[in-house]
C-alpha cells in the first residue's frame, strides 16, 4: 500500500515572501544573507530567477550578475516559522501521524484514512489544492510506501508536481540517478562512491553488501539498502520531541580577536540556545562550543554542569569559560557555535534559593515578550551594537537531527 | 642549619601539611614547604596555597638552627624511599641541602623563606574545644551538599554555628540542605556564625582522626578560623557574604510521614539509579508512598525498573520524584538504622533524619515533572 506522502514546499522562502507580497509574483526574486556581509549568498530564489541560473548558496555578487533585474530579500524567519506552522495543519487535518522534516518538509502516514479522505493520491491532491489556495504557496508531493521513496518522488516533478512512486518503478526510475540525489548520500559521501566506480543509484544497488561494508562499515549495509528503495524507519510525529541537543552557529561578519568581541557573539547564541530550550521545555547538561579558526579548522569542547539547565545565564557562563581555556588570542576566529545536549524534557529539580528562581522568571519574561514583539524587541545590552551585535548576526540552528543540514533548497 | 630526625617523624609531620601544598599556582615558592627550627628539639613544617595553612611540629635534634623551603613533592618522595634510619638535614650557601641517610645522599636546590608567607599569628582567645571525632561527622554528614558552583562563592561553604556550647555545621548548594549539630566545650557565652570553605574542611577532615575523643580548639578572627590539635595548627581564610537562611526553607508540617530501614531504602535507590543513570539528565526516580510503602520506578532508554521497599507510612498517598544522588547521599550521611522521611506533596522539599534522634536534618527538593 502506497501510504507515506511526502510534502515539499517549493522555494519556499521565496515563496512565502510572494504570498504575502503580490507585487513581487512573477519577479525573480532572492532571499539572501545582507549583500555587504561575507555571508551573503542566496538561501532561496524563486523559479522566476532560477530561469537565470541563479542557484541557492550562490554567493550574491554572482547571482546580481546572473539576474540583475532580481529582488534581493532580506530573510524573515517570522514570516516562515508561521506559514510553516499553517501548513502543518493543514497536513494534520488528514493524519495525526505528521513527522516535520524541516521548516519546509514533511511526512504523512495517511493508511487508515482511505475510507475518510479518499487514495493517497486524492489526499496529496487535496492538500496541495488547499495549500495553494488557503496559503498561496505551491508545493510537490511525493507518494510511496516508505519515507525514502516518497521523499524521492517527491523531488521528481518541481514545481507543483504529484509522483506516485511505485516499489517496481525504482529500477527504471531510481537507478539511473547519479549516486548523489540519494536520500543520504552527502557530498563527500558521493565523492568517495565515485573514486569506486559507483555513479549512479544503480550501482550502488548492484555493489555487494560485503563491498560496502568493507569500505564503510554499518553504513555500507544501510547505503545498500537505501539504494534499493529499503527504508523501515516509521513516520514519527514524535521525532522532534527527541531532539537530542540545541545548538547555533554563526560565520563571523569579520574574523574575531578579541575577548570582548566573542563574548558578545557567545551571549548571543547561548540566548539562541536558550531560548529554543525553553520553548520545547527542555535542559541539557552538557554545553559544548564550536571555534573554526581563521584557517577553517575547526575544535569542539565541551563542559558537563552538575544541574542541567536552559537559562541563557548559566549557558552563556560554561560556554565563556570553555572559551576563554581554549582561546589563547593567538589565532582569529571565523566561526563560533554554542550547543546544549545531554537533553531532558518536561523535568526540572526544584530550587530553593531566590536568585535561581528569579532567573527562570527573567528568562520566561523575555522570552514571552519576544514571543509577542519580534526577536528583536528585547535583548540583553551586551548585544547592542558593534560588529557582532545581534543585527549584524545570522546565526544557523544546529545539532537536532531534524534540522541538521535542513534549510530549503525549493 | 643542621638537624637530625627520623623517617617516622618526618613522614608524619610531611602527611599532615601536604594537604595545604598549591598545585596550581602563580607563586612557584607555594609548591614548597618551609622548614624552621623552633628549639634544640622542635622542628615546624609549613605549607600553604593562601587559602588554606597548615604546620606541623615534629621533634628533632637540633645542630644549627635555621631555615629553608624545600619542593614538596620531591622532598616527600625522598624521605618516602629512605630506610628506617636517622636522616641528616644540612643546608649550605645559597639554600643548598644535603640530606644524608645511611648509603645515600641528595643534594637538594632550596629556596630562601623570606618569600614564603608565614601563617598569621592568631592570638585570640581559643572560643570552643571539641572532639575530633565528633567534628570528622559533622563535616562527612554535610560536605557532600556544599555547591560546586564556583559562581555563588557563598555556597561553596559551610555555615559554621556557634551558639555557646552548641555548634551546627550547614551545607547546602540550592537543592538540598545538610544539617548536623553537635557540642563543644566553652566557658565563653559566644554567638558566632562563619562560613568556613569547603576546601579547608575536607582536608581538616583527612587530619582529624575519626572515633577519637581527643579534643581540638577553635579560635576565631575577622577573616580566618585557626583549629588548634596541639603539634598540627590549621589557619583557614573564611568567605564572607551573607549564607541563606536556611531555617526558613525547612518545613514544619508535613502531610506524608514515612518510616524506613535506611539500608533497604539505599539498596532499592541504588538499584533504581542503574537504570536511571541512563536517563539523560536527573537521574530520576519516582517514589509510590501509600499503604503498602514505597514503590520506587525509573525508567530511561536501556528499560525499566520497580522496586518494593516495605515502610510504615501514614498520611497522604504520595507520587513524588527526585534525583537518585541527593536522596542517596541524604540517606547515607544519616546515621541511623532507621529512618524518618517526611513530605508535604510533590512540589515540596522532603525531610531525612534519624528516626529517634533530633542533631541530624537533610532536606531534598525533588524534581517537578510536567
Amino acid at each position: 500500500m502506497l501510504s507515506v506522502i511526502h510534502v515539499d514546499m517549493n522555494a519556499f522562502y521565496a515563496s512565502c515572501h510572494q504570498a504575502v507580497d503580490p507585487s513581487l509574483k512573477g519577479k525573480p526574486i532572492m532571499v539572501a544573507g545582507d549583500p555587504k556581509k561575507r555571508t551573503g549568498i542566496v538561501l532561496t530564489a524563486s523559479y522566476e530567477a532560477r530561469k537565470f541560473g541563479v542557484k541557492t548558496a550562490m554567493p550574491n555578487w554572482q547571482a546580481r550578475e546572473l539576474c540583475p533585474q532580481g529582488v534581493f530579500i532580506t530573510p524573515d524567519y517570522h514570516l516562515y516559522v508561521s506559514f510553516s506552522g499553517k501548513i502543518l495543519d493543514i497536513l494534520k487535518d488528514y493524519t495525526p501521524v505528521v513527522e516535520q522534516y524541516s521548516i519546509d518538509e514533511a511526512w504523512l502516514d495517511v493508511s487508515g484514512c482511505h475510507r475518510l479522505f479518499g487514495s493517497s493520491l486524492e489526499i496529496a491532491q487535496t492538500i496541495q489544492e488547499r495549500i495553494a489556495r488557503e496559503l498561496d504557496l505551491p508545493c510537490s508531493i511525493g507518494i510511496s510506501c516508505n519515507k525514502l521513496l516518497a521523499k524521492m518522488a517527491s523531488d521528481m516533478k518541481k514545481p507543483r508536481g504529484i509522483t506516485v512512486l511505485k516499489p517496481e518503478d525504482i529500477p527504471k526510475k531510481i537507478w539511473p540517478m547519479p549516486v548523489g540525489k540519494l536520500i543520504g548520500v552527502g557530498l563527500k559521501l558521493a565523492k568517495h562512491l565515485e573514486e569506486m566506480n559507483i555513479k549512479t543509484i544503480g550501482d550502488l544497488a548492484r555493489t555487494s553488501v560485503e563491498i560496502l561494508e568493507s569500505n564503510f562499515g554499518v553504513v555500507g549495509r544501510h547505503l545498500h539498502d537505501l539504494a534499493r528503495g529499503k527504508d523501515k524507519s516509521p513516520v514519527n510525529p514524535h521525532s522532534s520531541d527527541e531532539a537530542k541537543s540545541i545548538g547555533h552557529s554563526t560565520t563571523l561578519p569579520r574574523d574575531i580577536s578579541s575577548l570582548e568581541e566573542a563574548k558578545q557573539v557567545l551571549l548571543g547564541l547561548a540566548e539562541l540556545v536558550g531560548r529554543r530550550a525553553r520553548q520545547g521545555n527542555y535542559t541539557g547538561k552538557r554545553i559544548t562550543i564550536t571555534i573554526r579558526k581563521n584557517n577553517f579548522k575547526t575544535i569542539t569542547r565541551s563542559a558537563t554542569i552538575p544541574e542541567p539547565t536552559n537559562l541563557t545565564e548559566k549557558i552563556y557562563s560554561t560556554a565563556l569559560k570553555i572559551f576563554s581555556k581554549n582561546w589563547d588570542g593567538s589565532f582569529k576566529i571565523r566561526l563560533l557555535g554554542v550547543s546544549l545536549s545531554n537533553l531532558q524534557k518536561d523535568v526540572s529539580q526544584m530550587s530553593f534559593l531566590e536568585e535561581n528562581e528569579k532567573l527562570k522568571k527573567i528568562n520566561h519574561i523575555i522570552d514571552d515578550i519576544k514571543n509577542r514583539f519580534g526577536e528583536n524587541s528585547i535583548f540583553r545590552a551586551r548585544l547592542l551594537g558593534g560588529n557582532f551585535g545581534i543585527e549584524n548576526l545570522k546565526p544557523r540552528r544546529d545539532g537536532s537531527p531534524i534540522f541538521k543540514g535542513k534549510g530549503p533548497k525549493g | 642549619m643542621k638537624i637530625l630526625f627520623t623517617r617516622e617523624s618526618m613522614l608524619y609531620g610531611l602527611q599532615r601539611v601536604e594537604k595545604a601544598v598549591a598545585s596550581k599556582t602563580t607563586l612557584p615558592i607555594l609548591t614548597g614547604i618551609c622548614f624552621e627550627t623552633l628549639n634544640s628539639t622542635k622542628l615546624r613544617l609549613i605549607a600553604t596555597d593562601l587559602e588554606i595553612g597548615i604546620e606541623c611540629i615534629i621533634p628533632c635534634v637540633v645542630e644549627n638552627h635555621g631555615a629553608v623551603v624545600l619542593p614538596a613533592s620531591m622532598f616527600s618522595e625522598i624521605i618516602k624511599k629512605l630506610p628506617e634510619e636517622e636522616i641528616t638535614l644540612e643546608v649550605g650557601e645559597k639554600n643548598k641541602t644535603v640530606i644524608t641517610c645511611k648509603n645515600s645522599l641528595f643534594n637538594i636546590a632550596g629556596s630562601s623563606v623570606e618569600d614564603f608567607p608565614r601563617l598569621p599569628d592568631i592570638k585570640e582567645e581559643k572560643i570552643i574545644k571539641i572532639s575530633q571525632g565528633l567534628f570528622y561527622d559533622m563535616i562527612r554528614q554535610t560536605i557532600f551538599a556544599v555547591s560546586t558552583d564556583e559562581t555563588r562563592q557563598i555556597l561553596i561553604g559551610e555555615l559554621f554555628e556557634i551558639r555557646n556550647e552548641r555548634i551546627k555545621l550547614v551545607a547546602l548548594d540550592g537543592y538540598r540542605i545538610a544539617v548536623r549539630e553537635g557540642r563543644g566545650e566553652s566557658s565563653l557565652n559566644l554567638e558566632r556564625d562563619v562560613i568556613i570553605p569547603g576546601k579547608t574542611l575536607n582536608e581538616f577532615a583527612k587530619i582529624l582522626s575519626p572515633n577519637n575523643d581527643e579534643y581540638f580548639t577553635v579560635s576565631l578572627t575577622e577573616n580566618q578560623i585557626l583549629f588548634d590539635m596541639g603539634d598540627t595548627r590549621v589557619v583557614s581564610r573564611l568567605l564572607h557574604g551573607e549564607f541563606v537562611n536556611y531555617n526558613q526553607v525547612i518545613p514544619k508540617q508535613f502531610n506524608t510521614v514515612v518510616e524506613v530501614n535506611k539500608s533497604s531504602m539505599i539498596n532499592s535507590i541504588e538499584r533504581a539509579y542503574l537504570v536511571a543513570r541512563e536517563g539523560r539528565g536527573n537521574n530520576l526516580i519516582k517514589l509510590k508512598i501509600d499503604d503498602e510503602g514505597i514503590t520506587i520506578t525509573s525508567n530511561s532508554d536501556i528499560g525499566e525498573v520497580r522496586e518494593q521497599v516495605k515502610a510504615r507510612t501514614s498520611g497522604d498517598s504520595l507520587m513524588i520524584a527526585f534525583n537518585s544522588k541527593y536522596l542517596l547521599d541524604a540517606l547515607k550521611a544519616t546515621d541511623s538504622e532507621e529512618v524518618k522521611m517526611e513530605f508535604i506533596n510533590e512540589v515540596n522539599p522532603c525531610i531525612v533524619k534519624p528516626l529517634n534522634l533530633n542533631n541530624q536534618l537533610n532536606l531534598v527538593l525533588p524534581v517537578k515533572i510536567r
